[in-house]
């Protein structure tokens, strides 16, 4: 089964709302590798000392302590994703082993929903669960999932509207 | 990508019979697992007749070796133990679908020890059967082949999703182990 530890609809609405109105002053950049598999979703960095990536590391060390028990000593930049038609992400995961991985690496990934799902179609988060149905941890707005940076994942295809979410990867030590 | 560890044809032909024919031997009768249709949710995943092979025979002592060789040149993992050695026969119509070695029990949680690392063997000729792919899964691109011929090893973590292809002709044989460990921090 798929091992993750979630919240359903946490962050109330307004909140989702100020967090997205706030966010999306800052300047990003299209991701455009590999098209067909990730989609062009516009990507904004959000910095450390935003009271958002705070909050939401915050999420990332209490789901640690309570299912995953990681040595987990940093986090990288928080992202703020917004997805438009036709956008998607294939199935991958955020830890890539290439075998020479030097610390800190990504061990935990974190995923908000902060759009209402009536202000889009398509656009599930899902985790691969090999011969299983997939799972689908998010499907409210508000709602975070924390899950293992090696579990595949994937965002389906947006059919309409748009689609905003937050990603954080918690990082430490490689896995012993 | 999925990450492995892997030697090619590293265990001689003959060697790899004399294993095949030690394994089947004076050790009691193969037991199914799964038909590969329907029933029990074992059923329609995985078809294939397994057997148990004690620790204490020198295959084990051998496959651990290998296990514990990948782990010091790549994974460097904290492995203390190992369950048996499973030698797996797969006929025609044989498969094992996608899935993981990780044993996750409600809730997401895990039991110490756990499987950090999962080793797969193909002990028959390529010759001998068709189908019965080993591959690893690796999200929307083409799945890794990583078993490459007849005494091959692969390694790789347990937490990956990997299957067997179905068997359409004659038979495959294969031995899987599993190293284990405190919990991954």
């Amino acid at each position: 089964m798929s091992r993750y530890w979630s919240w359903n609809k946490i962050i109330p609405k307004e909140e989702c709302e100020r967090i997205i109105n706030d966010l999306s002053n800052i300047e990003g950049y299209r991701g455009t590798q590999e098209k067909e598999l990730y989609g062009k979703i516009y990507i904004r960095l959000v910095s450390g000392n935003n009271l958002t990536t705070k909050l939401i590391y915050g999420f990332a060390h209490e789901a640690n302590d309570s299912l995953f028990h990681y040595e987990i000593t940093d986090h990288e930049q928080m992202q703020f994703i917004e997805y438009g038609i036709d956008d998607r992400l294939q199935y991958h995961q955020d830890l890539v082993y290439d075998g020479l991985e030097v610390a800190p690496v990504r061990k935990l990934s974190v995923s908000v929903l902060l759009s209402d799902p009536k202000d889009f179609e398509g656009g599930e988060f899902e985790m691969y669960s090999g011969f299983k149905e997939p799972t689908k941890p998010l499907t409210e707005q508000g709602s975070i999932v924390v899950f293992d940076s090696k579990a595949y994942h994937g965002i389906t295809p947006i059919t309409s509207g748009v689609r905003y979410s937050l990603v954080l990867w918690a990082t430490g030590p490689l896995f012993k | 990508m999925a990450r492995y560890y892997s030697w090619d044809n590293i265990i001689s032909k003959s060697e790899c019979e004399r294993i095949i024919d030690d394994c089947k031997s004076d050790l009691g009768e193969i037991a199914q697992v799964g038909n590969g249709v329907g029933g029990s949710t074992v059923d329609k995943y995985r078809k294939t007749n397994i057997r148990w092979i004690d620790n204490d025979r020198l295959i084990a002592k051998l496959i651990y070796g290998f296990v514990r060789e990948a782990n010091d040149a790549y994974f460097h993992y904290n492995i203390t133990n190992h369950e048996q050695i499973q030698f797996g026969e797969y006929s025609t119509g044989g498969n094992y679908n996608y899935h993981q070695d990780t044993i996750i029990l409600e809730r997401g949680i895990e039991i110490s020890p756990t499987r950090k690392l999962s080793v797969s063997v193909l002990l028959s000729d390529r010759q001998d059967f068709e189908g019965g792919e080993f591959v690893m899964y690796n999200g929307g691109k083409e799945p890794l082949k990583p078993l490459k011929g007849q005494g091959s090893i692969v390694v790789f973590d347990s937490s990956d999703f990997h299957a067997v292809e179905p068997v359409t002709f004659g038979v495959r044989h294969s031995l899987v182990m599993w190293a284990t460990g405190p919990l991954f921090t």
